[in-house]
């Protein structure tokens, strides 16, 4: 399968939504997530790694959006749910780039209430002034 | 006409359906253990309804045919969901018997869920605009720092 290398450090809306879930009750995001990259590193398609489909003509040619689940740790032991990420993956420097992380409830539905709502927590949270530290 | 490796917007529709029919029998057997019982073959169905929804394949369908998939698809990820949390209620997951085809089948369920989750955003102009956007800060980061570290 093939490996790619990850920037988690160069999207600034990742950056800002794991800042956002960490101070608000997910403070194991940083390591979920460092866990996740470990295994995507070997194996892009690893943590049920797919390509999200009917994005190329938004993005530019060389990019792939994909998608991942990976475990949230503070969730009770076989829980469903858990972090849901998009990357988008250069082709031709083959470097995955975590674009947006948000965390789903367990048994959550796919209803487009549900996914419209997940998407506005998510621009809303991005519309937020950066932190600065 | 098809070739063997090509499948179609009906046969998408018709594993559909015959994931939904499945899902919607066991919905309605009132005892535990019918529900059991056809937990491997809802399971097995699931996870081949899944196979089919690849990402090539949906590419190619119309903004018409995703819409119409993906309400198909809520219909059974909704029956096959209800069905996940029946099974966790009566704790059958604590029976190993059974443990291999429920997990099976919460994964399939997760699955499809995320097949359709990507359905919706794909049409939703706000997530194509987020992502366009993502991947201009991305680019535009990167080109300041090439230029910065030159």
């Amino acid at each position: 399968m093939p490996a790619c290398k990850i920037d988690a450090n160069a999207s600034p809306q990742f950056t800002r939504l794991c800042n956002h879930w960490k101070k608000n009750g997910y403070p194991s995001v940083e390591d979920d997530l460092n866990d996740a990259f470990c295994d995507i590193r070997k194996n892009i398609l690893a943590k049920h790694g797919r390509v999200v489909p009917r994005f190329s003509a938004v993005l530019r040619e060389d990019l792939v959006l994909y998608k991942y689940r990976q475990k949230n740790s503070q969730a009770r032991e076989g829980a469903r749910g858990g972090w849901r990420l998009y990357a988008l993956f250069q082709k031709t420097t083959s470097v995955l780039y975590p674009v947006v992380v948000y965390p789903k409830k367990e048994w959550d539905d796919a209803t487009d209430d549900t996914v419209k709502n997940a998407l506005e927590e998510i621009l809303t949270i991005l519309s937020k002034p950066p932190d600065l530290f | 006409m098809t070739t063997s490796g090509t499948i179609t917007f009906d046969q998408m529709e018709r594993c559909a359906d015959h994931t939904f029919a499945l899902a919607l029998f066991a919905k309605h057997a009132s005892i535990a253990t019918r529900v059991v019982m056809l937990m491997t073959l809802i399971a097995w169905a699931a996870k081949a309804l899944v196979r089919t929804l690849s990402a090539e394949r949906l590419e190619s369908l119309t903004q018409e045919q995703a819409i119409e998939l993906t309400k198909r698809l809520q219909e059974t990820h909704d029956l096959l969901l209800n069905l996940c949390q029946s099974v966790e209620r009566v704790r059958l997951y604590e029976r190993s018997f059974f443990a291999g085809p429920i997990r099976r089948l919460q994964e399939s369920t997760e699955d499809l869920g995320d097949v359709i989750e990507d359905l919706i955003l794909s049409e939703n102009e706000q997530f194509r605009k987020l992502m366009a956007g993502c991947s201009d800060s991305l680019f535009q980061g990167a080109a300041a720092g090439s230029r910065a570290g030159m």
